[in-house]
């Protein structure tokens, strides 16, 4: 919300000395925090208010005139090309040499056709006041000429950014403002004098009816007639420029200035469209009516309508209706002053897209016992400005009164929320400062809370109150700190355990959105072949399609992170996320089941040593999820191929288990076409684990001291067919249950069609011996690596080499 | 009994052996390998050697003369190990030397492939948890997709409620949302047992904003503590020691007054800014804090005693305060971050600037 400082000023006492900077910081302090602050106006300077003296052509120039103006002491003969020159005895703007205006232009005393002009005599758009205007500005007579005109019109001023928070209606306004000023400074407010409004004691009126008093709880109309409509004066439109709003007219322009100043929505309707009486009720079904924008509104049966003889004219707190417009021709005006359910005009305007000043404020709350002074105060300023009067006699409906509510405060409760031993007594004081009034009772005290502060309504609001001005400063006593002992692990430890491993292996981690374009999941999913991975969860208000679908898969996060890498040169990105994904329940109905996965993504060259590497591949991929096992304790995990995955190229690629099976997740080369789909052409390895299951399957680790004996190495060496894995022929050794025999591993997988029989492989595996209790003897040795090597012979057709 | 005394054929052979030992020693001064050495030695001491031809005349000697000629063998011999192992030491010196003086280049990087690193937004909630997990805060989490209930309507904010204008919701299909902050950790871990809690509640949230000071999904990092006799003064206390930890220990915090449907009293917090640490002339030009001497950290305030009221805890017994921050912003401050794009654009020029610990 924009608050002009001049106008606050004008509402509050403010203790000598108060700047720009010590109101920002008491609104801030108390709650109400300055965003910022605009200065306005510095850019006009040295420019006079001027009277007119006397007028007379000039010489040379028929469309120029020669203007004798006084600023206090000084006269001088300025020429003057604008047909509005007032006759002597006005007030003009004169820029003698010197002044300054927006734009950065110095006045000086210039020769104009043969004449010389000491400055000129400006229009607002010359002085930066307006968009648009005709002639020179014309100050009412009663301006003292000599002065600034930027302090005559208060074009220097700060605009305040203030941000009110939603539970402050009461805040919303500048008299709102000036009265947090006048508490924390303790000094008088005084808002606008209402005592000298001339009244007219007949005229026009209508009466006004209340169909349902839930939707209107008070509606007061006022009558204002003999209106002229003209622009508003010039400090008027300043400031409502300054504040945001645009100048329309001087009847319009009364209504946001009220508004603005004491926070009440104000409306006015042009009293000779009207046929009456006004009905406030609910509109009726099938009921449509066109607002001010000139569109045509569905009405439903919460919206709040204001109805004359003929139908709706208003949309209550939302947008006035065309039919009863004010116009140029406007003479006499029905001032509505009332207030609506909050909630219906809530609905209402969200649903139409209408959101206003009033509206805000009325979906907000707006204090049905300070209408009357808004309302008088807009009737006054309205007459003052139109040129009419103001018919005595409001019409007031008020089936609802709000009333002050009492709330109660414990001293005991009071001490115990803060932490702090105040007294009942500091309590009161702090609460008669914003204008609370509180009886002291046996164990606290009771508050009378104004109706302009519905935010206050228990014992907890109250205190709020009782520390916002100047407690919440105080220091903070850091011994307080009590440590407790912690029970549960950390939740999060499983998913930083696998960060803090991906990390070291090489890995950089990413974070990517969790919503993704449906495509990617199509792309993901091969078109659907893996379902769990296509039917993502979907949003149902995106903010676009990148964001349509709950992530199944990291795939696509690490995808785009990937292909955006390489877009910008970083060929070798190595990249891995830890975080959630989201599949379909079980049962419909159920919640969404989030799981946390890690996903990796390597390519580009083995790190070599001053010479460029050779291109990774699976195996470079495997020793990255071996060590992410070994990591949680897993030392038994299984590979199977196909890994039947639909993002994985189908031969190379593997599903991993646990030792007992549980499923863990998938690695392998990324299939080059979905690849490509996902915007990737190098060749990329990838793997996704479940977090869960892996951190499941950790064991509590056991430690083992270091063989007392040494061991034994025995090699072997043979032709296998090529289908006979790895693990088939580990499985072969291990199927001898020999005693002796401690690590066995593949040295070599060599297939070279040049020295390897067709459909053969050359395997060579080393394995270890020992025994726990004594040195083997060679012969020891050889009888058990004869054992086991037997053992593969006898389930395979192998070839000793 | 000296050689001297002995016959002249006696002498000879005392005198040949001593020349054996001159001989072998020049004969291996040219040498480099100990197993040179130990050949050119056998064909001196060997069964066919020099000494032992030497002593096959030993036997033609008077007997008076021989234990004489003997010792001055066994001298031979010896002296001839002895010279060998001086060579040998000798050897072995020079190739030490020769091995020190090898030297590199010491500025060539090191072999192998660099370690990764660690989001910063995960660096940042790593270290927030370790600060509040030393003031015995357990971490807690909950599910991203969550009930209106849980996010709303149990911390006070009934729908239709201004407050939940604030924060622009993502709905999902069957009827749930994406949390909008992680707030509704705190409820199911008060609906899950009875006070006291001592909770801290990072994750990711979501809301509808997408510009460049805000993005779809953000992680936030929450705290909660319920029990008797938890107060205001608590809650100052916990965030001092807080930001004192994080940004280091001459900083100090500005509590504000402010509004969230869940606190009562609430408070807005700032710390004072570390770079220019609020002083003048640094603050006006500081670009960190734009001149005001404070950061905006985060929101904190008393649980409402509706909040209280809808776990089914006493709000008459117990009493709590709440707090909450955006991490991205922690992560900016502290790692000097200019644009919150930059957490999520993951390109790894900027990535690899966070190492792993
Ligand atoms: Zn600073």
């Amino acid at each position: 919300m924009k608050i002009s400082l001049n106008w606050l000023r004008e509402l509050v006492e403010l203790p000598a000395g108060t700047d720009l900077e010590a109101v920002a910081q008491a609104l801030t302090e108390q709650g109400l925090e300055v965003e910022g602050s605009l200065a306005k106006g510095r850019e006009l300077a040295g420019v006079l208010v001027a009277e007119v003296l006397d007028i007379k052509p000039h010489p040379n120039a028929n469309k120029l005139r020669i203007v004798r103006v006084r600023a206090g002491l000084r006269q001088e003969s300025v020429v003057c090309g604008a047909p509005n020159v007032p006759p002597p005895g006005n007030r003009v703007c004169w820029a003698p040499p010197g002044a300054r205006l927006p734009g950065g232009h110095t006045l000086d005393a210039r020769e104009v056709r043969g004449v010389l002009s000491p400055g000129m005599i400006c229009s607002e758009i010359e002085m930066g006041l307006a968009e648009q205007a005709e002639g020179i500005l014309i100050l009412p007579a009663t301006a003292e000429h000599g002065i600034e005109l930027a302090q005559y019109l208060g074009v220097v001023d700060e605009v305040l950014e203030v941000n009110v928070t939603p539970n402050r209606p009461d805040a919303l306004s500048h008299l709102g403002i000036a009265r947090e000023l006048a508490a924390h400074f303790g000094t008088r407010l005084r808002p606008a004098d209402l005592g000298t409004v001339s009244e007219q004691s007949s005229g026009i009126t209508m009466d006004v009816r209340i169909d349902d008093p839930n939707a209107c709880p008070r509606y007061t109309a006022s009558f204002v007639s003999g209106l002229t409509v003209a622009p508003s004066p010039i400090a008027m439109r300043l400031r409502l420029q300054y504040c945001g709003i645009r100048a329309i007219c001087n009847l319009v322009d009364v209504t946001n200035y009220v508004l603005l100043e004491t926070g009440h929505p104000l409306h006015a309707f042009d009293f000779a469209k009207l046929s009456g009486p006004i009905v406030v009720r609910r509109a009726r079904p099938g009921e449509t009516m066109t607002t001010l924008d000139g569109l045509g509104r569905a009405l439903l049966a919460e919206d709040i309508v204001i109805t004359d003889g003929t139908g709706p004219v208003a949309l209550a707190g939302v947008m006035g209706g065309n039919t009863s417009e004010i116009s140029g021709a406007t003479r006499n005006v029905l001032l509505e002053a009332a207030i609506f359910e909050p909630r219906s005009i809530r609905r209402t305007s969200r649903r139409l897209g209408l959101i206003s000043e009033a509206s805000y404020r009325f979906e907000r709350g707006v204090d049905a016992n300070s209408i009357p002074f808004a309302a008088r105060r807009a009737a006054a300023l309205l007459a003052k400005l139109g040129g009419g009067s103001v018919v005595a006699g409001m019409v007031d409906r008020y089936p609802r009164p709000s009333l002050p509510s009492k709330v109660k405060l414990r001293t005991a409760h009071l001490q115990r929320v803060t932490g702090v031993d105040y007294p009942a007594t500091f309590a009161r004081d702090q609460l008669v400062r914003l204008g609370i009034t509180c009886e002291m009772v046996a164990d606290g005290l009771v508050a009378t809370v104004p109706t302009f502060r519905p935010d206050l309504r228990i014992e907890e609001d109250l205190i709020e109150e009782i520390l916002r001005m100047g407690e919440y400063g105080k220091p903070a006593h850091k011994e307080r700190i009590r440590s407790n002992a912690t029970s549960q692990v950390n939740p999060e430890a499983p998913a930083d355990r696998a960060r803090a491993l991906l990390a070291s292996a090489g890995l950089h981690e990413i974070v990517s959105w969790a919503f993704v374009p449906r495509s990617a999941l199509a792309a993901a999913s091969g078109d659907g072949a893996q379902k769990e991975l296509a039917d993502g969860i979907a949003l149902q208000n995106p903010i676009s399609a990148d964001y349509e679908v709950m992530r199944t898969t990291l795939l696509p996060g690490l995808a785009d992170a990937f292909a955006r890498n390489l877009a910008r040169g970083v060929s070798d990105a190595w990249l891995f996320e830890v975080g959630r994904v989201v599949r379909r329940p079980a049962q419909p109905g159920q919640a969404p089941v989030e799981r946390a996965h890690a996903a990796g993504l390597i390519t580009g060259p083995r790190a070599e040593w001053l010479k460029p590497g050779e291109p990774v591949d699976f195996y470079d991929l495997k020793r990255i999820v071996e060590d992410l096992l070994r990591g949680f304790g897993l030392q038994d995990a299984q590979y199977r191929a196909p890994a039947g995955v639909s993002f994985l190229h189908p031969g190379v690629s593997a599903l991993v288990t646990t030792g007992t099976g549980a499923e863990l997740g998938c690695l392998g080369e990324l299939h080059p076409a979905i690849a490509r789909r996902l915007g990737i052409e190098p060749r990329v390895f990838y793997f996704e684990l479940a977090i869960a299951p892996l951190a499941a399957a950790t064991a509590s680790l056991r430690a083992e001291a270091p063989p007392r004996f040494p061991a034994v190495a025995r090699d072997v060496s043979f032709w296998s067919e090529v289908s006979l894995s790895a693990d088939a022929q580990r499985a072969g050794f291990l199927s001898a249950d020999e005693p002796l025999l401690r690590e066995l591993a593949v040295l070599e997988d060599f297939r070279d069609p040049k020295y390897v029989p067709a459909g053969k492989k050359g395997m060579l595996w080393t394995m270890v011996y020992r025994a726990l209790d004594r040195t083997l003897t060679d012969a020891e040795a050889d009888a058990a690596h004869g054992r086991v090597v037997k053992a593969l012979a006898k389930l395979h057709p192998i070839e000793i080499r | 009994m000296t050689a001297n005394e002995g016959t002249p054929a006696a002498q000879n052979l005392i005198s040949a052996f001593e020349r054996l030992t001159a001989e072998f020693t020049a004969e291996i001064g040219s040498l480099s390998t100990e197993q040179d050495m130990r050949a050119v030695q056998a064909r001196y001491l060997g069964k066919k050697g020099k000494a032992t031809e030497l002593m096959k005349a030993l036997g033609r000697l008077p007997p008076a003369d021989r234990p004489a000629v003997g010792e001055s063998a066994n001298r031979a011999r010896a002296a001839i190990e002895e010279a060998l192992q001086a060579r040998l030491l000798a050897l072995a010196g020079a190739d030490l030397a020769t091995d020190l003086e090898r030297t590199l280049d010491v500025t060539l990087p090191g072999r192998g492939r660099r370690a990764g690193s660690l989001h910063p937004l995960t660096r940042v909630r790593l270290e927030i948890e370790q600060i509040f997990h030393g003031m015995g805060f357990e971490v807690r989490t909950g599910p991203w997709i969550e009930t209106e209930w849980n996010n709303f309507d149990a911390l006070n904010t009934p729908p239709d409620h201004p407050a939940r204008d604030m924060q622009d919701t993502f709905f999902v299909e069957g009827g749930f949302i994406l949390r909008s902050h992680t707030s509704p950790v705190q409820i199911r871990t008060m609906l899950a047992g009875p006070p006291p809690v001592k909770i801290i509640a990072p994750g990711n949230v979501f809301r509808r904003d997408d510009d460049a000071t805000h993005t779809p999904m953000f992680p936030q990092c929450e705290g909660l503590h319920v029990d008797r006799k938890v107060s205001f003064e608590d809650l100052k206390a916990t965030l001092i020691v807080f930001v004192q930890r994080f940004f280091g220990p001459d900083t100090q915090i500005r509590l504000r007054p402010s509004f969230f449907p869940f606190t009562e009293p609430s408070a807005e917090v700032d710390a004072s800014c570390f770079l220019c640490e609020g002083k003048q002339p640094a603050r006006s030009a500081c670009r960190l804090c734009k001149g005001t001497g404070w950061l905006e950290i985060g929101g904190s305030g008393m649980v409402h005693p509706n909040v209280l009221q809808a776990v089914g805890y006493d709000k008459y017994d117990v009493t709590g305060f709440a707090f909450g921050m955006g991490l991205s912003r922690m992560a900016m401050l502290k790692y000097g971050v200019q644009d919150l794009r930059l957490f999520y654009e993951n390109d790894l020029r900027f990535l690899c600037q966070f190492p792993t610990s």
